[in-house]
């Protein structure tokens, strides 16, 4: 709860919706570390001191504004850290940088993707200092957002040079493996076991809230029978999706309004990894057959599932991140 | 419009305040009660009539009465609604 003088000096700021007495504990449970050239610094210090968070920072001694005593003295502070381009906060915080004339700032939340921001934030180089006040006052602005709850995992802002402010739009994050439901995961680790010992394949299809699976056959071994020289692997190490099943998928996803979300295949012999032979399937020029779309492999020895691995495309390759298997799969 | 039945969770009297404290008690007392508690008010004045029960109707909480006392305050029950309010 907070304190008589408290309630007194912010009494502004508690008449807004967003704010009230939880939210001005939040702006007070929030600890800015700031590194940005001063007149920013200033600014941003002084409007983030005014509405109750209090900030550190090398370059802010010339703001006028005294320290805010913590609202919270019992529990720790959440910290977030506002950075100069090309730095980039360590875990949740705000990025200021410039391009082309544009000053760009971008928050980060704890749960948004710290690629996906890296992402963003890449070229950026460090901020014209000229318009220190306006840029002082949007990084306030973010980080009181983030400190309310009320901002998105990511979110950006931009001023132009003519000194207008528009939002950034997010994108979906590439980073992520689908959330994929035990029973369907258990459904695509029976299809896999049932295809041993060629590797299996499938498709993971559906909307954010929905995740189905369609086991798919592995037309490898037809390939390779029909035209050994083109198809020198056989199914037990090499995988083909059959055309005219991928193509109805595709066009029954299309009807839906489904997506695809990701491509499953299994290794019988254990490896782990999505192999040079995988990339080259996945990737075949350095360029993503199936933008946005996800990888799985699932390493199998002794007749059974051992591990799981995604396989994202990040900027410029595959970056393979664990799969946890349900217990007892 | 009186609600005689209606057994108010916390009172505040904010005949003393003046804008915006008058509101800033009320707002403050209506988050401290859980969603569906009753608050009454104590108020005095035209501005606080005026602008107390419109505020809390804007934020989306029900007045559920206002009526006058004998000793020239009014009386306002005030019911706290969802978590956005």
């Amino acid at each position: 709860m907070l304190t008589e003088p408290q309630i007194q000096r912010y009494a502004r700021q508690l008449l807004l919706r967003d704010v009230g007495e939880r939210g001005q504990e939040a702006l007070g449970a929030v600890l800015v570390e700031v590194a940005l050239p001063d007149d920013v610094a200033a600014a941003a210090a002084a409007y983030l001191r005014a509405g109750g968070t209090e900030v550190h920072g090398p370059s802010i001694a010339g703001s006028p504004w005294a320290p805010t005593p913590p609202l919270l003295e019992s529990s720790p502070p959440r910290r977030l850290d506002v950075v100069a381009a090309p730095a980039v906060p360590e875990r949740s915080g705000v990025i200021v940088g410039s391009d082309a004339g544009r000053v760009v700032l971008w928050s980060l939340g704890e749960t948004g993707c710290r690629a996906c921001l890296l992402d963003r934030a890449r070229g950026l180089a460090p901020p014209d200092v000229r318009t220190g006040v306006q840029v002082g006052s949007l990084v306030a602005l973010l980080v009181q957002r983030r400190a309310l709850g009320l901002a998105s995992p990511i979110e950006g802002l931009e001023v132009s040079p003519g000194g207008e402010t528009s939002t950034l739009a997010a994108r979906p994050c590439p980073h992520r493996p689908p959330v994929v439901p035990e029973a369907v995961l258990r459904a695509l680790l029976d299809h896999l076991t049932s295809a041993l010992p060629d590797e299996g394949c499938a498709v993971l299809v559906g909307r954010e809230d929905h995740v189905r699976l369609v086991p798919m056959e592995n037309a490898q071994a037809a390939h390779h029978a029909r035209d050994p020289a083109a198809f020198p692997r056989t199914a037990r190490t090499a995988f083909s999706l059959e055309p005219r099943a991928w193509l109805g998928l595709l066009r029954e996803a299309d009807r839906t309004g489904e997506r695809v979300l990701a491509v499953a295949h299994s290794h019988p012999d254990g490896g782990t990894h999505f192999s040079g032979e995988d990339r080259r399937w996945a990737a075949p020029d350095g360029q993503p057959l199936l933008p946005g779309v996800a990888h799985l492999v699932v390493a199998f020895s002794g007749g059974r599932p051992r591990t799981a691995r995604w396989a994202l495309w990040s900027d410029g390759d595959f970056l393979e991140i664990d799969c946890p298997l349900p217990s007892g799969s | 419009m009186w609600s005689p039945g209606v057994t108010p969770d916390a009172r505040i009297d904010i005949t003393a305040e003046v804008c915006p404290m008058t509101f800033v008690r009320t707002k403050i007392a209506l988050e401290r009660l859980p969603i569906g508690g009753v608050l009454e008010v104590r108020l005095k004045g035209d501005e606080p009539l005026r602008n107390v029960p419109e505020s809390a109707r804007d934020l989306g909480h029900t007045v559920l009465a206002l009526e006058p006392r004998d000793d020239g305050t009014w009386c306002l029950l005030l019911r706290r609604e969802g978590p956005q309010c």
